[in-house]
């Protein structure tokens, strides 16, 4: 058995310790998402409404899938560290140990989760500022839902780190692919009021289906709600199928390479 | 004992094609000592150690520890690029990697000849990135003994360290090998470190051209060589092949060696150069004349030639 956990816990260990000493990290992370937040909200104030933000400001609106691009950045920049290791020449110490390959990828994965969830709590301390106010069984699902989206995001960021060569791959990849995705995930705008055929293009995005159980779980309780979307039970069995594939898929990428 | 037989690898090229890398290579070592693998750049080194780690998978052939399959629980191995973290402490990194292995250790629980030996003592609380590339290296290989390896492969692993540190820690790791019965695989092209081992595998183009002990490889240049530099490399190269000294072969520095030559049989070759060479020199073989023989395939006499 510590064959298995010990080495799930030195590679998530290094990974917090490895994060804590790289503080501008931090500031990256949860800067640039604050900075897009405050823009978006203040300056999309007026242009975005009606029956779709069910009354909310949009700021209000925006504030969960900020949440969610802050694990997004965090989840991903943590599995660039496996580039950089395999450039550095620490990822071989790894691979010749005797951890099994499992132990690898759940290693990097609850580091990801961690630092994911971490940072995104982070930002929600900010909420006593705004006019949010969240309910405590809102803020605990939401943490947890977070958790789950943490483990899925540092899963899909691994399936590329781990069959890449290069951080500049790696972050054309975030742009072309990892970005759109929380684009389209009804993040920033509600898929109700969107154009019929990006609606059907947001609907195949397994994002969206996260990011609408993480805005239920947000304003349970809150008096508001977002209207239109697939109903919860929908979203819950696509998030858990999505993350129960692509960690399937992540280990068989991990144990072939 | 560690068996390497019959090892083939084929990197595969762009565009089709397979370039061989190894070509059924096949030596073995034996517990207790330690082995050089050596060679030129682009012989097989490399390879080698990543199919021996099981970082490579080969096309054929089998690398059995005891009859069985290599395992990584009792495998140390240090790597020519360095491995450690370097935003990590010495010590962490060490602990990290003994936690790869299933285990824990505690600061006080390492074995203090290890740690005294490498010299790390006082550097265990200090970042990788800190350190200069001799201590790295010294991490390194307390990292690879710290999961107490019965199997331990080395790549280059001496190279940035200084020859006073190279010198404690070889004597380190012959007497660790010997000790504790560690099979030790050194791959290395510092030809004075192969001679001290008690066994050298030499690797060419992919296989193995030569092996045996150290001494028994330089019986094929005998006891004595000579080493002639002079600026008329071609007056030099037309006088030994009007005399038909026919065995010799040129080191990188330009001098000619001559294997198994008496000083005596050199005197018609002297006289026949206007120039007289710049040095002539009578010494011992070492292992680099060997392996240079060997890359070049020099045709070394295995018996006392005619000046005898």
């Amino acid at each position: 058995m510590m064959t298995w956990i010990l080495p799930v816990y030195s590679l998530w260990l290094r990974d917090m310790k490895d994060f804590i000493r790289r503080r501008g990290r931090v500031v990256g992370a949860i800067g640039q998402p604050f900075v897009i937040w405050i823009f978006l909200a203040s300056g999309f104030q007026n242009s975005f409404g009606g029956t779709a933000m069910a009354g909310m400001d949009y700021g209000t609106y925006l504030f969960p899938g900020v949440v969610l691009l802050i694990a997004l950045f965090a989840a991903l920049f943590s599995t660039m560290s496996v580039i950089e290791d395999k450039k550095s020449g620490f990822m071989q110490g790894v691979l010749t140990s005797p951890a099994p390959r499992a132990a690898i990828v759940w290693g990097k994965l609850l580091a990801g989760a961690t630092l994911a969830l971490a940072q995104a709590v982070l930002f929600m301390v900010l909420l006593p500022w705004t006019d949010i106010r969240l309910s405590l069984s809102a803020v605990l699902l939401s943490v947890l839902v977070l958790a789950c989206a943490g483990l899925l995001l540092t899963s899909l960021g691994l399936f590329f780190s781990w069959r890449m060569s290069s951080t500049q791959g790696f972050h054309a990849v975030m742009n072309l692919l990892l970005l759109p995705l929380w684009v389209l995930s009804g993040a920033l705008f509600p898929v109700d009021g969107a154009a019929p055929w990006l609606a059907s293009v947001m609907e195949l995005n397994p994002l969206y289906y996260v990011t609408v159980l993480f805005q239920r779980m947000f304003f349970l309780d809150s008096g508001t709600g977002i209207t239109g979307g697939p109903d919860t039970m929908t979203a819950l069995g696509v998030f858990a199928a999505t993350s129960l594939l692509m960690f399937t898929v992540t280990l068989r990428t991990v144990a072939k390479r | 004992m560690l068996s390497v037989e019959s090892i083939s690898y084929s990197y595969k090229k762009r565009g089709g094609g397979a370039a061989a890398a190894l070509r059924d290579v096949t030596f073995t070592a034996q517990r207790g000592s330690v082995t050089a693998i050596v060679g030129p750049n682009g012989s097989g080194k490399s390879t080698l150690f990543r199919v021996i780690t099981g970082l490579l998978t080969p096309d054929s052939g089998t690398v059995l520890e005891d009859g069985c399959a290599v395992r990584r629980e009792t495998m140390g191995v240090v790597f020519q690029s360095p491995s450690l973290d370097t935003s990590l402490t010495a010590f962490e990194n060490i602990a990290h990697h003994a936690m790869l292995h299933g285990r824990r250790v505690k600061r006080d629980a390492l074995a203090p000849s290890v740690v005294e030996a490498s010299g790390l003592g006082e550097f265990l609380d200090t970042r990788v990135d800190a350190l200069s590339g001799g201590y790295r290296r010294r991490v390194e290989l307390v990292k690879a003994l710290i999961s107490e390896p019965r199997l331990l492969v080395l790549d280059e692993a001496f190279n940035a360290l200084d020859t006073n540190s190279r010198s404690q820690f070889f004597s380190l790791l012959r007497s660790l090998t010997s000790s504790k019965g560690l099979i030790t695989l050194l791959i290395t092209h510092i030809p004075a470190l192969a001679s001290q081992c008690d066994q050298v595998v030499a690797l060419s183009d992919g296989g193995i051209v030569g092996s045996g002990g150290p001494t028994d490889l330089l019986d094929d240049l005998g006891s004595s060589v000579v080493e002639i530099e002079t600026d008329d490399a071609v007056a030099l190269e037309q006088a030994l092949n009007t005399l038909g000294i026919t065995t010799r072969f040129t080191l990188p520095s330009g001098s000619v060696l001559l294997p198994r030559t008496p000083l005596a049989a050199l005197v018609p070759v002297l006289e026949l150069l206007a120039v007289p060479p710049s040095r002539v020199l009578l010494r011992p073989p070492t292992i680099e004349d060997w392996l240079h023989a060997r890359a070049h395939s020099a045709a070394i006499a295995t018996e006392e030639v005619r000046y005898a």
